[in-house]
């Protein structure tokens, strides 16, 4: 299968109070038309600030990227501003954890819906209106015509959401990328919005860049996974392979720390410690002081990403061969 | 909605008689008589002053001259003045034309400037654009209006005779110089919060949502972040309002514009509690006026709080 | 054994944060020495003016500026300079005395309302209420048309003035801090209400109204040079900024430094107070700190670097 989207060496500088903070420090990611991609990790290790990347929505005077990331044929990291405002919402779109304050709070839906709709298609106010009607029954707002209407603080957080996602398909785009979608929803909400994203995935050839902290969310909806961790992908591959055989020992910790994983009574896992602060470039293996397997190769240099068999990628000197056991 | 303004109404009713209650009683906190400067310390028998004081009400307790007054006022009349013997009404719809004129024509000059360079500062947020702005519109707010004045008065009227620097009554030529004077502490109070409420709602995430959705940037700022904003924004300016009545006082003051400021102040140099208490109730009441107005302007720019 | 539970006042763990912004960022520092060369001119007045503030001269009247009359004479040849100096003396103690009867006031009054509730409360916004729905300085205006024209008069009204503002900022305030734990924690233990109030939260609250002060400050020369300009305040023919600028606009062709200069003086000392109270409300939310661009860093930064490279050199 073709990327749609491939990140290579990607680098994320923030200026902050404190001095810089190395929030990427070389990212590469790959996603496959049609599929859906889960990025993974601990808050903090630069799950959505790689996302805000590929849109590049970072205020331009407080940071500073590097790399590339190539999205079909065009090179993101160099389109002009104009050129970027024509790709975002039409051939690349973003949801958000937090549907609430996401909203304008004070334009109706169907009028937020449409605005965008109208402005990358040129269509009149009556198309306009009419798409946002569809899409809201596409998402299964209904009845869309009277919902149209309605202010953000009218709906509840999983309506909200799906208007947020109804926005974000009006053009057709081509890659959806999923910042956390479903963490400030109820669990019973969360299932339907993240079938929802499936079947509008499977509708609309759209691939989605699914980002959570949430293994278990991940285990359900993507075909493929990313593991991060401060600042770098540790580990890629399917997501059953990675899944029964994670070769990287922070992915496997992390597997293993899932509630509901290991045999019913048994201890839960823990990873001793917590991620690095970001205020230095790494230079070597950023697990190596949590790994119970690090030695001093890893406390010097930096891994590679290397095939580990079973078709899956994992940046480590010494990964994990055994399976873990079927659950 | 109906039932809001209704309630904002009632309290308005309550503050206003509270107010003139007050303004009654502090104008004669010290005993002082009146009837002295109505006869400007000339030799009147006691016999002219009793009959004075019993054509001002002066004889009797002060709460029923409060009642007395306030009367008058729900009818329309605020009195008789104690200096000019003429009725106060009289007075005040003489001179509010001007003060009113002078207050909006400013309030116009001062937001066509303020909100652009609120907005632009905000958008070039920490460049020296935005230095170069915030450091005038410290110097703005930091100059007592009457100063703005004589130094305006001072360059176009009096050198470069570009304007009168009087005020006579005759067009608009002559209220510009008062009321650029009077606009420019509000332009700098204004473009500075401006500036604040834009930032803040730039960096909010239904921007962030605006942006990804690919909606360029002008209209990103205009559109949601400006109408977002513009709530905040109305509040002060409305606050705003009421230092600029006190600012026209002024302003009138410098340029000899004889409006409400002048009466007020020369009303209370010379003991006139009747100017006194009707320019002041009548100040106040228009500073309600324009709150309400604001409240009502806030549901019309904010559904959720239109459909509370 | 209790000052376990006072620890967690916040008050007393910020101590130990490390506070990474400066209060002396090079604008604060040229406000703060402007303030404090023009507060110490203002107190040795008497040592620095050249002329008592009254003294006439009638054969200087509005003379230009010279040796001996650095800003020149006004109408009835008084030396501006010396008169600027002495109406400084008096223009900053009327503020400070603004300030002071607001705070008295404002404080204790937005503490009780904040941390009662209830009646007290109502009683106290509803005041406040009123009050604030005169348009600022009117309410003065009034005030000194019933007790009468002088300085003192001004300064009290004034003060009065001020007193609703300042209630409901330290009102809000109190509401928030009123909710935190160490509250809790104090009333748990049994301490009186008014231990708590001032031994507790007025020190967490009182960062945020200091600045709020300085602020007032600056407010205060503003409207008290207002008030006399208009002949509400101080009485000629003691000397003061705001009505040297009313007796100068009768010569400002002539003399036109006998109102600029006051005029200046009172610009520089609002903006100051206004960069320092900036500053300070920079100074103690972090979160308001402009950060330098990437550029700036790391110049600095290579800087440190070479500095301690060149030190393990020698």
């Amino acid at each position: 299968m073709d990327n749609l989207l491939e990140i290579q060496n990607l680098t994320v500088e923030l200026m902050s109070t404190r001095g810089i903070v190395y929030a990427l420090s070389g990212v590469d990611l790959a996603v496959r038309s049609g599929e859906i991609h889960g990025v993974v990790g601990e808050s903090g290790c630069g799950k959505s600030m790689t996302a805000k990347s590929i849109l590049r929505l970072h205020n331009p005077q407080r940071s500073r990227m590097n790399g590339s990331i190539r999205f079909e044929d065009k090179e993101i990291l160099s389109l002009s501003n104009r050129e970027m405002e024509k790709l975002r919402g039409s051939e690349i779109s973003m949801i958000f954890q937090d549907p609430m304050t996401s909203l304008n709070p004070l334009m109706t839906i169907g009028d937020q819906i449409s605005d965008m709709y109208r402005f990358h298609t040129g269509a009149s106010k009556a198309e306009g209106r009419e798409k946002a009607q569809e899409l809201l029954a596409k998402v299964g707002i209904e009845p869309a015509a009277k919902r149209c209407k309605q202010y953000p603080f009218e709906l509840s957080g999983g309506m909200q959401q799906r208007v947020m996602i109804a926005m974000s398909i009006a053009c057709s785009p081509k890659l959806l990328i999923a910042d956390e979608p479903t963490t400030a929803l109820d669990v019973t909400i969360q299932a339907q919005i993240l079938e929802l994203l499936q079947q509008l995935s499977a509708d609309l050839g759209m691939s989605i860049l699914l980002i959570t902290h949430n293994f278990g969310v991940v285990a359900e909806t993507c075909d493929r996974i990313s593991v991060m961790y401060a600042g770098k992908v540790v580990e890629t591959g399917e997501t059953r392979a990675l899944l029964r055989g994670a070769c990287h020992p922070y992915s496997r910790a992390l597997i293993a720390s899932i509630p509901g994983g290991g045999a019913r009574g048994s201890r839960l896992e823990t990873i001793p410690g917590s991620p690095p602060a970001l205020f230095e470039p790494p230079l070597s293996c950023m697990f190596a002081p949590r790994c119970p397997y690090a030695d001093d190769r890893c406390r010097q240099s930096y891994p590679a990403m290397a095939d580990c068999g079973g078709g899956h990628l994992a940046a480590c000197f010494r990964p994990l061969r055994e399976e873990v056991s079927p659950r | 909605m109906g039932k809001y303004i209704l309630k904002r109404l009632g309290q308005m009713v309550l503050v206003l008689i509270a107010v003139s209650v007050l303004i009654f009683a502090m104008v004669r906190i010290t005993p002082s008589d009146p009837v002295a400067s109505m006869t400007k310390g000339k030799n009147v028998s006691e016999e002219t002053r009793q009959e004075l004081r019993e054509h001002y009400h002066l004889d009797k307790s002060q709460p029923e001259q409060y009642v007395i007054w306030i009367t008058g006022v729900l009818h329309g009349d605020f009195g008789e003045s104690y200096q000019y013997k003429q009725s106060v009404d009289y007075l005040i719809s003489q001179r509010i034309g001007t003060t009113l004129g002078l207050v909006l024509m400013a309030g116009l000059i001062a937001m066509v400037i303020a909100i652009p360079v609120g907005v632009l500062s905000a958008v070039k947020r920490n460049t020296w654009l935005d230095k170069l702005l915030s450091v005038i519109t410290l110097i703005l707010v930091a100059s007592p209006v009457f100063l703005t004045a004589l130094v305006l008065m001072m360059v176009f009227a009096l050198k470069l005779h570009w304007f009168p620097s009087i005020y006579q009554g005759n067009g608009i030529r002559e209220m510009i110089l008062p009321a650029i004077a009077l606009a420019m502490n509000m332009v700098a109070l204004t473009s500075r919060i401006t500036r604040t409420t834009m930032i803040e709602q730039l960096n909010s995430d239904y921007i962030r949502t605006a942006t990804a959705k690919g909606l360029p940037q002008r209209q990103v700022i205009l559109k949601y972040a400006l109408k977002n904003a513009l709530i905040p924004i109305i509040t002060v300016t409305s606050i705003q309002v009421g230092s600029m009545l006190v600012g026209a006082v002024l302003v009138e003051s410098v340029f000899a514009m004889g409006g409400l400021g002048d009466l007020l102040i020369s009303g209370i140099k010379s003991a006139d509690y009747p100017v006194v208490q009707g320019v002041t109730l009548l100040m106040v009441f228009v500073f309600l006026c324009i709150n309400l107005l604001v409240d009502i302007l806030y549901a019309v720019l904010d559904p959720r709080i239109r459909m509370k | 054994m209790f000052s376990a539970f006072i620890g967690h006042s916040p008050l007393y763990r910020s101590k130990k944060k490390k506070n990474v912004g400066r209060l002396f960022t090079p604008a604060v520092t040229v406000a703060t020495v402007l303030l404090a060369a023009i507060l110490l001119c203002c107190i040795f007045a008497p040592v620095i003016a050249p002329y008592p503030p009254n003294a006439q001269d009638l054969t200087q009247v509005l003379a230009k500026p010279s040796a001996e009359h650095l800003f020149g004479c006004d109408q009835t040849g008084r030396d501006i300079f010396s008169r600027v100096l002495y109406g400084g003396r008096s223009a900053l103690l009327s503020a400070l005395g603004v300030v002071a009867i607001s705070m008295i006031l404002g404080i204790p009054l937005g503490l009780i309302s904040g941390y009662k509730g209830g009646f007290a409360d109502t009683i106290i916004m509803r005041c406040c209420d009123v009050l604030l729905s005169f348009p600022s300085l009117l309410l003065a205006f009034i005030l000194v048309a019933g007790l009468g024209r002088n300085t003192f008069n001004a300064v009290l009204a004034l003060g009065i003035v001020y007193v609703p503002m300042l209630t409901r900022l330290t009102r809000s305030l109190t509401l928030v801090e009123k909710n935190k734990v160490y509250v809790s924690a104090c009333v748990s233990l049994g301490y009186s209400d008014t231990r708590i109030i001032y031994r507790h939260i007025l020190p967490n609250c009182i960062s945020t109204i200091l600045v709020q002060i300085t602020l007032d400050i600056a407010y205060a020369i503003l409207d008290l040079a207002s008030l006399s300009f208009l002949g509400l305040g101080t009485q000629p023919p003691q000397a003061d900024w705001g009505a040297m600028l009313d007796e100068g606009r009768s010569v400002l062709l002539m003399n036109p430094l006998l109102s600029l200069i006051p005029g200046l003086v009172i610009v520089v000392v609002v903006v100051a107070l206004n960069i320092f109270s900036d500053g300070l409300h920079q100074y103690l939310d972090q979160s308001q700190t402009a950060l330098p661009s990437f550029k700036k860093y790391e110049k600095k930064f290579l800087k440190k670097k070479a500095k301690e490279g060149g030190a393990l050199d020698g």
